[in-house]
C-alpha cells in the first residue's frame, strides 16, 4: 500500500504542469471563497439602490454557517481537480508507462489503487483548502467563538469530500474508457454540462432528480442566506441522507466499472 | 543440474478482429537459452510477448513460467523490454527506475550500479526526454535488469539505433547471457539473431514455422559446389545417388544439397567409387538469411 501510494507520487511530483495546475486551482478556490462576500454585498447594494426594500448586508462568514456556504461554493470549483485527474491519467496511457508497469508486474489492482491513491488526494486536497479557509474567514468574521458554533455545521466539509469525490470518480471512469485527455475532457464536461441537463429534461422528476451529477450537485443545497430568505426561497439546510446513499452508490459504480475495464483491457 | 523450462507456451492464439495474430503457437524455452523470435513485421512477435506478459489476453492456449501461472511474483523475476522505451519523459533516469525498483520491490542501491553498467550514470539527473534514442534504450534495459531478474524479454531491442548504439546494445546482451540469464529476444534481424541466439523460432503470420538451435538449422542439408574434369559423368553419377538433391546445373559446376545425415565427406567417397575425378568439391556455408527465406519459401 505504501508503495502503491509513493509510485502514485512519484509519477508527478517533477512534473511542473502538476505543480501549476495544482497552483491555479489552489488560487481561484482561495480567490472564490475569499472575495466572494465582497462580490455579493457589491450586487446587493446595488441593487437596493433601486429595490423597493432595502436588502440588508450579509455576512457569509460567521460560523457555523460558513461551512455550509463556502462547501457550496466550493463545490462550483469541482471541474479543475477533475481536469488535473483526466491530464495526469490520460499521460499514463499516452507515454504507455501504466504498459511498463504492468509488464514488470505491477498488477491490474494495484495500477487501479494508484488512480484511486490519486483520486483520494486530489478530494483531500480540496477539502484541505476549503476547511483552511473556513477557519481563517470564520475567526475573522465571527462573534460567537464558542465551540459549538465553530464545528457546528463542519459535517458540510464531509459532504462536500463526497461530492468532489464522486466526481472526480466519473472523471477516472471516461478518462479510463477514452484513454486520450483532451477527448476525456470534452466528454467529461459535455456530459456534465449539457448531455445530463438535457436527458433531465426529457425523463420523469424522479428520474431527473437521481442521475449522477444531480444527485452530486444536490448533496449541499443552496444556502439559505437572509438574501436568498428575502426572496422566498427556503433551501435545504442539512444533508439528506438519500442524497448520501445514492451519490455513494454512484462512486462505487464509477469505480467498479473503471476497474472492470483496467482490468480486461489488452495494453 | 537439470535443465528446467523457463516459459511453456501451448496452443496460444489471438485473434484482433478478423486477424489472427498468433496461431496456436507451441514453444518451449529453456533456461539458460538465448532464444530468439524471428519473423517479418507483424508475424506476432510483440502480440507473443505481450501475452506471456499479461499484457493482451490471449483467446486460447495457455503458457507457464517456471511452471507456474502468471502472477505479478512471477513478472518480478523477468525483466523485459517491449518495443520502445516507456518512461515519463519529465522524470530523470532515478526517478524513472525508482518508479520500477517500487514495484518490483527491490532496492533503491541497484538503481546508480545499473545506470554504470548501461553508461548513463553521468546522465542520471537529466529529464528522460532529452536523452538520444540509444541512451532511452539503454535506461530501458537497466529497468529490466532492476531486481536481478532470471529472464530477459527483449522486443526489438536494437530498433532505430545506428550501427554504434548496435554494437552496444549487442555486446550487452552477450555480456548478460554470459551471467547466466535466459534472454528471449524478439527481432526482425537475421543476423543480429544469428549472432546473439543460441535457439530460434520462426514465426510468420502467428504461425511458428521452425524452432530449434541456431547451430542445428545453420548446419542443417549442406550444400556443396562440384565440378568435375568429365562434367557429363558427374551429372550422371549425382542423378543415381540418392540422398542428393540437384539445386543448380552450370557449364563448369554443379551445385547440390545433401540430406540431413551426409557431410560432403560421403559424397566424395560416393563419387570416386563411381569413378568421377573430381577437381573441386566445397561446401557453401549458408547463413540464417537463406535458410529463414527458405523456409518462408517452402510455406509460400
Amino acid at each position: 500500500m505504501k508503495s502503491l501510494a509513493l509510485i502514485a507520487f512519484r509519477k508527478l511530483y517533477k512534473s511542473r504542469v502538476f505543480w501549476i495546475m495544482l497552483f491555479l486551482y489552489a488560487l481561484s478556490m482561495s480567490g472564490m471563497l475569499f472575495g466572494v462576500e465582497a462580490f455579493i454585498n457589491k450586487i446587493a447594494s446595488n441593487a437596493s439602490k433601486n429595490s423597493p426594500i432595502p436588502i440588508p448586508d450579509f455576512s457569509l462568514y460567521e460560523f457555523p454557517y460558513i461551512w455550509h456556504n463556502l462547501s457550496y461554493l466550493a463545490g462550483f470549483l469541482k471541474l479543475f481537480p477533475a481536469l488535473i485527474l483526466m491530464v495526469f491519467v490520460a499521460a499514463d496511457y499516452s507515454y504507455r508507462t501504466n504498459r511498463l508497469q504492468m509488464m514488470m508486474g505491477l498488477s491490474r489492482e494495484a495500477y487501479f489503487l494508484t488512480q484511486v491513491f490519486m483520486v483520494l488526494a486530489l478530494a483531500l486536497f480540496s477539502a484541505v483548502l476549503l476547511i483552511i479557509w473556513a477557519i481563517v474567514q470564520g475567526f475573522v468574521h465571527s462573534t460567537d467563538l464558542s465551540l459549538s458554533s465553530i464545528f457546528g455545521k463542519s459535517y458540510f466539509v464531509a459532504a462536500y469530500f463526497l461530492e468532489v469525490l464522486a466526481f472526480l470518480s466519473f472523471a477516472l471512469l471516461i478518462v479510463t474508457l477514452l484513454r486520450k485527455s483532451g477527448l476525456s475532457i470534452i466528454a467529461f464536461s459535455i456530459s456534465y454540462l449539457a448531455i445530463e441537463p438535457i436527458i433531465r429534461f426529457y425523463v420523469p422528476e424522479v428520474v431527473a432528480q437521481n442521475l449522477p451529477f444531480k444527485s452530486i450537485g444536490s448533496l449541499i443545497d443552496v444556502p439559505n442566506t437572509s438574501l436568498m430568505q428575502l426572496f422566498g426561497f427556503n433551501f435545504r439546510t442539512y444533508i439528506d441522507l438519500w442524497d448520501l446513499v445514492i451519490t455513494l452508490i454512484y462512486t462505487v459504480l464509477f469505480l467498479i466499472f473503471t476497474f472492470w475495464i483496467i482490468k480486461r483491457r489488452d495494453l | 543440474m537439470t535443465i528446467e523450462t523457463v516459459l511453456g507456451i501451448h496452443g496460444l492464439v489471438k485473434q484482433f478482429g478478423r486477424v489472427k495474430a498468433v496461431d496456436a503457437l507451441q514453444l518451449e524455452i529453456k533456461s539458460g537459452q538465448i532464444f530468439g523470435i524471428l519473423g517479418p513485421n507483424g508475424s506476432g512477435k510483440t502480440t507473443t510477448l505481450g501475452m506471456v506478459l499479461g499484457l493482451i489476453r490471449p483467446n486460447q492456449g495457455s503458457f507457464e513460467w517456471f511452471g507456474e501461472s502468471l502472477s505479478p511474483d512471477v513478472l518480478k523475476r523477468i525483466g523485459s523490454i517491449l518495443e520502445t522505451p516507456l518512461f515519463y519523459p519529465y522524470l530523470d533516469a532515478i526517478d524513472n527506475l525508482k518508479i520500477i525498483a517500487d514495484i518490483k520491490q527491490s532496492k533503491y542501491n541497484e538503481v546508480p550500479e545499473l545506470l554504470k553498467m548501461v553508461g548513463l550514470f553521468e546522465r542520471r539527473k537529466d529529464a528522460f526526454k532529452t536523452y538520444s534514442l540509444g541512451m532511452k534504450q539503454r535506461l530501458a534495459i537497466a529497468a529490466a535488469m532492476l531486481g536481478d531478474p532470471e529472464v530477459l524479454i527483449l522486443d526489438e531491442p536494437t530498433n532505430g539505433l545506428d550501427p554504434q548504439g548496435i554494437a552496444e546494445i549487442r555486446e550487452l546482451i552477450i555480456e548478460i547471457g554470459r551471467q547466466g540469464k535466459t534472454i528471449i529476444m524478439a527481432s526482425h534481424l537475421l543476423d543480429e539473431v544469428q549472432k546473439i541466439c543460441t535457439d530460434v523460432a520462426v514465426l510468420q503470420k502467428g504461425v511458428c514455422l521452425y524452432s530449434g538451435s541456431v547451430s542445428a538449422i545453420l548446419s542443417e542439408g549442406v550444400s556443396l559446389e562440384i565440378s568435375a574434369d568429365d562434367m557429363d559423368q558427374l551429372n550422371a553419377v549425382i542423378m543415381t545417388c540418392e540422398w542428393t538433391t540437384l539445386l543448380a546445373q552450370k557449364d563448369q559446376m554443379i551445385k547440390v544439397r545433401l540430406n540431413k545425415q551426409y557431410a560432403s565427406a560421403d559424397l566424395n567417397v560416393y563419387l570416386v567409387q563411381h569413378g568421377v575425378r573430381v577437381n573441386h568439391l566445397s561446401a557453401v556455408k549458408k547463413s540464417l538469411e537463406t535458410h529463414f527465406l527458405e523456409i518462408l519459401k517452402q510455406q509460400a
